[in-house]
């Protein structure tokens, strides 16, 4: 143990005896690690909350299919999805872009009827919208601060209807970190978006929701339905989005977007690798002359190697953990400043809400076995090549 | 005393804090109440973009299957919105049409 711990103390010293190549080899590493780990952060943050909107989310989400495009959905289908055996609720949603204020700040209205019990929820400041036609509005925290609207603001009319525009209130604001999507969203009851969109009689979609075990059969039932009559006249066909459906789905789009993301760190890996070489040989003709001088003192060839082996483990644990900090810290204490702006679209270079991030232990382990991977392909095979040549050679 | 405080020693030390900080911060923010506020919305949002301005997909696939800017497919791929970038695969839609 004496042995192994003299042995430690040397490959501590060996960081000492190169400062600048150690330094370079961590700043290789950092700068590596860190984008790496914000990007995969950010990714499966958003990947979380995606769990939750489908955990949370309907069974199924029916919408209106005619010429190959979507269309909204005749409310008159409600009644029929309800009489199908197994379904428990059937839910008519309006999804629709606004845009509102001066810099016509883009938005999406959900009409949807209060399903709380209560209008006091701990994620609203203020309260829910009242159901029925009153143009109650809550908003969300990013439209907010652009538009400095507050509860009980009033926002003039930002729609088109031929029984006349009226002005809408705000009831509530909703809170920074309740979910990713709230930052421009605008929640109103069903009549209101109905009434601003100027459509009667139809819904973006139906939420339906079934008893267990019966999703299948609901699905097929929904299926069968005979096409309904759309708004212009022609039939609508149904388009049914089942949870199941989106599950793997999700997992598929957003690891293909992080695959992309690792190729491009794979590449960054490669030129880390290459400077750690650089630093560790090449540039470096005195550390393979104190191989030499070791090994003409004694030094047997696996002392030699399990020295390096200490020095790179210290400088990838170090330069990982430190990676890990600043990444945790960045997303966690700085909310992605600047960075989210880079990873997410239309995100200020100061987010107006919360970043989402997620880091499981996965990422975290391979952040450090990568680390070990770059630093000791830079250090031990250019320590090998130099501590098995004739000490006389290398010390030339 | 120089001995045992050796500015080595005091390098593995500082490695091994380092080391379990890293451990022990945060490594996650996800919303307490979010559960509770998908369930009022019905399920919303399942992609990248926070409005659907520039593409109702990237917002969520579910409300709008295609992205209003995939021009089909090009040489390098297949040329979707900015949140989208750039696809080397073409994505598998949620659900078919029904009849």
């Amino acid at each position: 143990l004496l042995w192994f711990l003299d042995l430690a103390q040397a490959g501590a010293a060996a960081i000492f005896l190169h400062r600048l190549r150690s330094l370079v080899i961590v700043m290789a590493l950092l700068v590596v690690l860190v984008p790496f780990l914000l990007g995969l952060g950010i990714s499966q943050g958003i990947r979380d909350e995606a769990e939750i909107s489908l955990r949370a989310g309907a069974d199924f989400l029916v919408t209106g299919n005619q010429l190959g495009r979507g269309v909204p959905v005749p409310l008159a289908a409600v009644a029929s999805i309800r009489e199908i055996e197994g379904v428990r609720e059937v839910v008519p949603r309006i999804v629709g872009t606004i845009h509102l204020g001066k810099e016509r700040e883009p938005a999406v209205l959900v009409g949807i009827a209060r399903r709380q019990q209560s209008a006091e929820v701990p994620w609203v400041k203020g309260r829910l919208y009242q159901d029925g036609n009153n143009h109650e509005l809550v908003v969300g925290s990013e439209l907010a601060e652009r538009l400095k609207l507050a509860v009980d603001s009033s926002i003039p009319p930002f729609y088109r209807n031929d029984k006349g525009d009226r002005v809408s209130r705000v009831v509530g604001l909703l809170d920074s970190g309740v979910s990713f999507w709230q930052a421009r969203l605008v929640l109103s009851s069903f009549e209101t978006a109905a009434y601003v969109f100027d459509q009667e009689g139809v819904a973006s979609d139906l939420l339906v929701f079934c008893k267990p075990g019966y999703t299948d059969h609901v699905r097929r039932a929904i299926a069968a339905l005979p096409r309904a009559r759309g708004t212009a006249g022609g039939t609508v066909s149904w388009r049914v989005v089942a949870r199941a459906d989106a599950w793997p789905a999700l997992h598929e789009h957003l690891l293909h977007q992080e695959g992309v993301f690792n190729l491009h760190s794979v590449l960054a890996f490669s030129i880390a690798i290459l400077t750690t070489l650089v630093a560790a040989d090449v540039g470096l003709s005195g550390r393979r002359r104190e191989v030499g001088i070791l090994r003409a003192t004694g030094w047997q060839t696996d002392e030699v190697m399990l020295r390096d082996v200490i020095e790179s483990l210290l400088l990838a644990v170090g330069g990982a953990s430190l990676a890990v900090i600043i990444a945790c810290g960045w997303l966690k204490w700085a909310n992605g400043w600047w960075v989210a702006g880079i990873f997410l679209p239309h995100m200020a270079t100061t987010p107006g809400q919360k970043v989402p991030f997620s880091l499981g232990p996965g990422p975290i382990a391979l952040v450090f076995v990568m680390a070990i991977v770059i630093v000791s392909t830079g250090t031990l095979y250019s320590t090998w090549r130099a501590a098995t040549s004739p000490p006389r050679l290398v010390m030339r | 005393v120089r001995a045992l405080i050796s500015r080595e020693r005091i390098l593995i030390v500082s490695v091994a804090v380092l080391f379990a900080a890293a451990l022990a911060l945060p490594h996650r923010q996800t919303p307490p109440q979010g559960h509770e506020f998908q369930e009022a919305v019905g399920g919303l949002g399942l992609g990248p973009a926070r409005d659907m301005g520039d593409c109702s997909a990237g917002f969520d696939p579910r409300i709008e299957e295609t992205c209003a800017w995939d021009h089909g497919f090009l040489e390098a791929g297949t040329s979707l919105c900015r949140c989208q970038g750039i696809s080397v695969f073409r994505h598998r839609p949620l659900a078919e049409p029904g009849p």
